[in-house]
């Protein structure tokens, strides 16, 4: 590290990186013909006033209140999360599965050494742990209906079990979180192949004809987004016991 | 207001590969690297950004005459996905820190030069 702080490496780096950074700035807000980036006023601009239009396919349907355009749940970002794009959710949950695996796979498993918690943090822990597991509960169970949803409460819920860890106190085993985390993987696909049977396409949501904006509404969703907190949590945890096994 | 929000986040995005460019501490890098896709992230959600727009969550009869006004929900969730996997790769690039340093026994990308003496 020893030319890090060298002068000329940086103002060269500075130089370069602000004639492209002002060439990128002049391209997003040229005002030309075609599709621009940055217009947001017109409707029809927007990716999501199609879907939000049902008109994906023929041009003149429109979006009709209570009718079968929009039955699920009443934050739209979560219908589009577990409805629209679930296959996209539940791949995103894979991959944070195996970036977790090679995660155990290359920390090296040697010289570590555990830093003994002081008596404020071990009395307080406790009392934090219950409050953050409220928040990150109430989370999930609400984002159908609020900002919020499974991956905010899984993190949330895993960072309750940090302070756990950082306490020294014994709340959950590896071997409990591995558990937790194939029951909620395997409920989700289950959950898929049931849905399956029932309406014939893979995800679908088979739960409906109920009121937008109840705690108990838009079907699956609810129940989509608990699995993926939980799972999401074992997850998250995980990292942190691998950060703080005693070898 | 989105002229703002391009310029905020290309700023973001120029300052983390500076960082990726000049630096040469691995921690630094990645701290560098996560400024980046905060960059990235903001400029997706300002692709959805209207003016005076509102929440894209149906709370009323009356929100559905708003379709219109509420912000585009597809690039958040896009966020969301992005972020997620953004935490996950960090995660593992820290691992990968980890067993460099036990290997090397320094956090500098030229490490294995330094050692050979090689005059840099």
């Amino acid at each position: 590290m020893r030319d890090e702080r060298s002068l000329f490496i940086n103002i060269v780096a500075l130089l370069i990186l602000s004639v492209i950074g002002f060439y990128i700035y002049k391209v997003s807000m040229d005002t030309g013909k075609g599709i621009k980036i940055t217009d947001n006023i017109t409707p029809q601009m927007r990716v999501a006033d199609r879907f939000m239009n049902k008109n994906v396919i023929k041009e003149e349907s429109k979006y009709v209140w209570g009718g079968t355009a929009e039955n699920t749940s009443a934050n739209i970002v979560t219908s589009v999360v577990v409805d629209y794009r679930l296959f996209d959710t539940t791949l995103e949950v894979i991959v944070l599965f195996v970036t977790i695996l090679g995660f155990g796979f290359v920390i090296p498993k040697d010289k570590r050494k555990i830093i003994k918690p002081t008596t404020i943090l071990n009395r307080w822990a406790p009392i934090l742990m219950i409050l953050m597991l409220m928040i990150g509960g109430y989370m999930f169970v609400n984002g159908h209906l609020s900002p919020g949803g499974g991956f905010p409460a899984g993190a949330i819920i895993s960072t309750a079990v940090l302070i756990g860890v950082l306490a020294g106190r014994k709340t959950l085993s590896q071997k409990t979180l591995k558990i937790i985390e194939a029951v909620a993987g395997i409920s989700i696909f289950s959950l898929g192949i049931a849905s399956f049977v029932i309406t014939g396409n893979f995800f679908q949501n088979f739960i409906l004809n109920d009121r937008i904006g109840d705690l108990f509404s838009a079907g699956l969703i609810p129940i989509f987004y608990g699995l993926i907190a939980f799972k999401v949590a074992a997850e998250l945890s995980n990292i942190y016991f691998e950060f703080y096994e005693e070898c | 207001m989105a002229q703002l929000f391009i310029l905020s986040s290309i700023s973001l995005l120029f300052i983390g590969l500076f960082g990726v460019l000049t630096r040469k501490n691995i921690v630094k890098i990645l701290i560098a690297l996560n400024i980046m896709e905060t960059g990235i992230n903001l400029l997706l959600v300002a692709f959805g950004y209207v003016e005076n727009g509102i929440v894209p969550i149906l709370t009323s009869n009356e929100s559905i005459m708003n379709l219109t006004k509420m912000v585009d929900p597809v690039p958040q969730a896009l966020v969301l996905t992005s972020i997620v996997i953004g935490l996950g790769t960090t995660a593992f690039s820290l691992a990968l820190a980890i067993r460099y340093r036990y290997n090397h026994n320094s956090l500098s990308i030229r490490a294995s030069e330094e050692e050979e003496g090689v005059n840099i």
